[in-house]
């Protein structure tokens, strides 16, 4: 059984009325990339900033490589990299002179310092910006220098909280594939996002946050497989008979059925090869068909299984 | 060490202003020191241009001449009433006199009026200055005839009178100490302006940079120590304040030499060190309320500006109202300047232990209360934060 690097437990933080974290309960193991994914104001940054002791809390334990986390406890502060959701950066230093000040947070030795300095800066590929100042670096290489910042000291755990917001697709690529190459080379990783693309793309173990409570924790697959949906089929139909419609509603993994504007959706439970079924029937009938997808559910799927309300919201999609 | 590494160099790129504050002030300073230097070479007597036309043309008039010559430029200008005129508008001469016919003889009957023809700018004090020369050596001329002497050896007499050189002892406004120390009491007054401009435009825009929230966090994220940040941020603040006084009182030795060192020095030296920790306080007081960089240069204006109008570092205290001084008495300001004023007797004030210790303990009250704020709010912004 693999290390438990974080351990959360019943952990509650109030704001006044408002409950942020309602027993909020995660345990992440050593080398996955965990996601904790949530609308905004589930809770998630709120959860990373009592993690990082950047807040206290109510209530619940938090340890870190076994060890209680305190706003003192410094030495396992030294083990934890941070990239926050807002780039952290100081204005008046450039690239190079950003990641040498944070990493010197962490290192003392100058000649180790240069190395992961380097070393950071090549891993976000900003080798021809080191002189730059932040106000000459687009969104998505002030977020390459942020993310710089937080690991050029070679942390055992990385927290990223929405790293991607506001970053165009080459950029959010290039992040994610970084993430992917931290955790390859022994980082564990914690990454916090409302994009349940990246969510899916790049962690191995995911938490569905919502009103401050985990209400869902598995891998991708396995909270897909919670739900009753398995698949939805949506076919475009010119004239659908009400015998072909009651024959596809008879299907035994078909548990819904919609026709809306000449679009057919019919929603599966289990079952194999039930596009085929579908076609067949529709093809008895001589139905003329038009487009056909065959859809898996999303982690939107699921999280609107469980609370009935999307996850995504528009700035997610 | 590494925050008190970066304080230093967000000080360098914030430092631009400053520099400029501070170079104009020490043009300032310079300036006020070459002229307040000048002028103390003592007084001289004004030179005017005169042209002088003698009609009587006898050793009387010829002696007249010879001392306006003494004490004047004689020039030539035209006979032609045009061109005087214009000579004395484009003041190429100042004075045209003409020594009218009998006037030996005139001053042997003991007549004084009539004896010149004088053509002038009227109200000018050169020409006030010229017609009490000359009165004074006629009316001196005058009386040595009437006491028995010709009008030649009453001229000779009167001219050795008045060629004797009068000491002249330049005083200052209050009638105390050189126009030097006066300049030195200015320096120090316009120090405040300087210490708050420079402090605050510098120091506020570190401080901000350094507690910007993300920065903070991410600090805090850190394995460095609360203790060990403060401790850092503060040497950092020390050492600039520190080299911000050193660097102007450094100028001020310069400019002012060894009275710098001598005790009234020494006082206004210790006055100016507590009050620039006084600003200091004021600089980590608005820090805590995290204002934006665009307001800070606005800051210091409507700070530096304001306290020295209300406090008489520009105009002196006892020109100021009583509104004003009730009011300035609030601020430390008007203590350093208190304390300036007292230890260089100027405006009014007498030098005391006592009186000066009060000015350097109202202020070190004041770098207190801005303390204990600056940890109030700080305190209550943490708390609110978690």
């Amino acid at each position: 059984m693999s290390e438990t690097v974080v351990k959360i437990e019943n952990l509650v933080k109030r704001y006044k009325e408002l409950v942020a974290l309602d027993h909020l309960n995660l345990e992440i193991k050593k080398g996955e990339i965990f996601g904790l994914l949530g609308p905004n104001g589930s809770g998630k940054t709120t959860a990373i900033n009592c993690l990082l002791s950047l807040l206290s809390y109510d209530k619940g334990d938090i340890e870190i490589f076994g060890e209680k986390m305190t706003p003192t406890s410094y030495v396992l502060k030294k083990r934890i990299g941070v990239i926050m959701q807002n780039v952290a950066v100081l204005e008046e230093l450039t690239v190079y002179e950003n990641i040498d000040f944070f990493c010197g947070l962490y290192v003392n030795d100058k000649v180790a310092r240069k190395k992961y300095v380097q070393e950071a800066i090549e891993f976000t590929g900003l080798e021809e910006f080191v002189k730059f100042y932040p106000k000459k670096l687009s969104g998505g290489l002030l977020r390459r220098l942020n993310i710089a910042c937080g690991i050029a000291h070679k942390p055992d755990l990385i927290i990223l909280d929405e790293p991607t917001v506001a970053v165009d697709p080459q950029s959010r690529n290039k992040i994610l594939e970084g993430i992917q190459k931290l955790n390859s080379e022994g980082a564990t990783v914690i990454y916090t996002s409302h994009y349940m693309e990246e969510v899916e793309q790049i962690c191995t173990r995911i938490a569905i946050i919502d009103k401050g409570h985990s209400i869902a924790v598995g891998t991708k697959d396995e909270l897909k497989n919670m739900i009753h949906n398995t698949e939805t089929i949506k076919i475009e139909v010119m004239e659908l008979s009400d015998e072909a419609l009651k024959r596809i509603r008879e299907l035994e993994y078909v548990y819904k059925t919609t026709i809306e504007n000449n679009l057919l959706e019919v929603y599966c439970s289990g079952g194999t090869h039930n596009l085929m079924d579908i076609l067949n029937i529709l093809n008895d009938y001589g139905t003329l068909l038009g487009r056909i997808y065959s859809e898996q559910p999303t982690l939107n799927d699921v999280f609107l299984e469980i609370t009935g309300k999307e996850l995504r919201d528009t700035e997610g999609q | 060490m590494k925050i008190f590494e970066t304080f230093m160099k967000i000080m360098r790129k914030h430092l631009k202003l400053s520099l400029i504050y501070i170079s104009v002030f020490m043009v300032v300073g310079i300036m006020m020191t070459k002229s307040s230097s000048d002028s103390e070479d003592g007084y001289k007597a004004r030179r005017l241009r005169v042209s002088v036309t003698d009609l009587d043309d006898t050793e009387a008039s010829r002696a007249v001449v010879d001392f306006i010559a003494k004490n004047h430029d004689i020039v030539k200008v035209s006979d032609d009433m045009n061109k005087q005129l214009d000579s004395l508008y484009y003041s190429k001469t100042h004075i045209i006199l003409t020594i009218e016919n009998g006037y030996s003889e005139k001053l042997e009957h003991g007549e004084t009026t009539g004896l010149f023809n004088e053509l002038s700018v009227p109200g000018t004090n050169m020409t006030q200055l010229f017609d009490s020369q000359l009165n004074r050596y006629i009316g001196l001329v005058s009386a040595t005839i009437a006491g028995g002497n010709t009008p030649a050896e009453a001229s000779a007499k009167a001219s050795e009178v008045l060629s004797q050189e009068i000491e002249t002892v330049m005083l200052n406004d209050s009638g105390k100490g050189s126009e030097k120390e006066d300049v030195q009491n200015h320096y120090f007054l316009y120090l405040a302006y300087i210490f708050i401009s420079v402090l605050i435009n510098t120091l506020c825009q570190i401080h901000l940079s350094l507690k910007n929230k993300d920065i903070n966090n991410r600090i805090n994220c850190s394995g460095v120590s609360s203790y060990s940040q403060l401790l850092q941020v503060m040497l950092g603040t020390f050492v600039f304040v520190i080299g911000v006084y050193v660097l102007l009182i450094g100028a001020g030795v310069v400019l002012f030499g060894g009275s710098m060192f001598t005790e009234k020095g020494m006082l206004s030296m210790l006055n100016a060190f507590v009050f620039i920790i006084v600003v200091m306080m004021i600089c980590l007081f608005i820090s805590s309320f995290s204002p934006s960089m665009d307001v800070i240069s606005l800051i210091a204006n409507v700070i530096g500006l304001g306290m020295s109008f209300l406090c008489g570092v520009f105009v002196p205290q006892q020109y100021l109202g009583d509104v004003a001084l009730s009011i300035g008495k609030f601020l430390p300001v008007y203590w350093y300047v208190k304390g300036c004023n007292t230890v260089m007797e100027k405006e009014g004030e007498i030098f005391s232990v006592s009186g000066f210790l009060i000015c350097i303990g109202v202020q070190i009250a004041f770098a207190a209360a801005f303390f204990c704020l600056t940890m109030l709010i700080s305190k209550n912004r943490r708390q609110t934060e978690s």
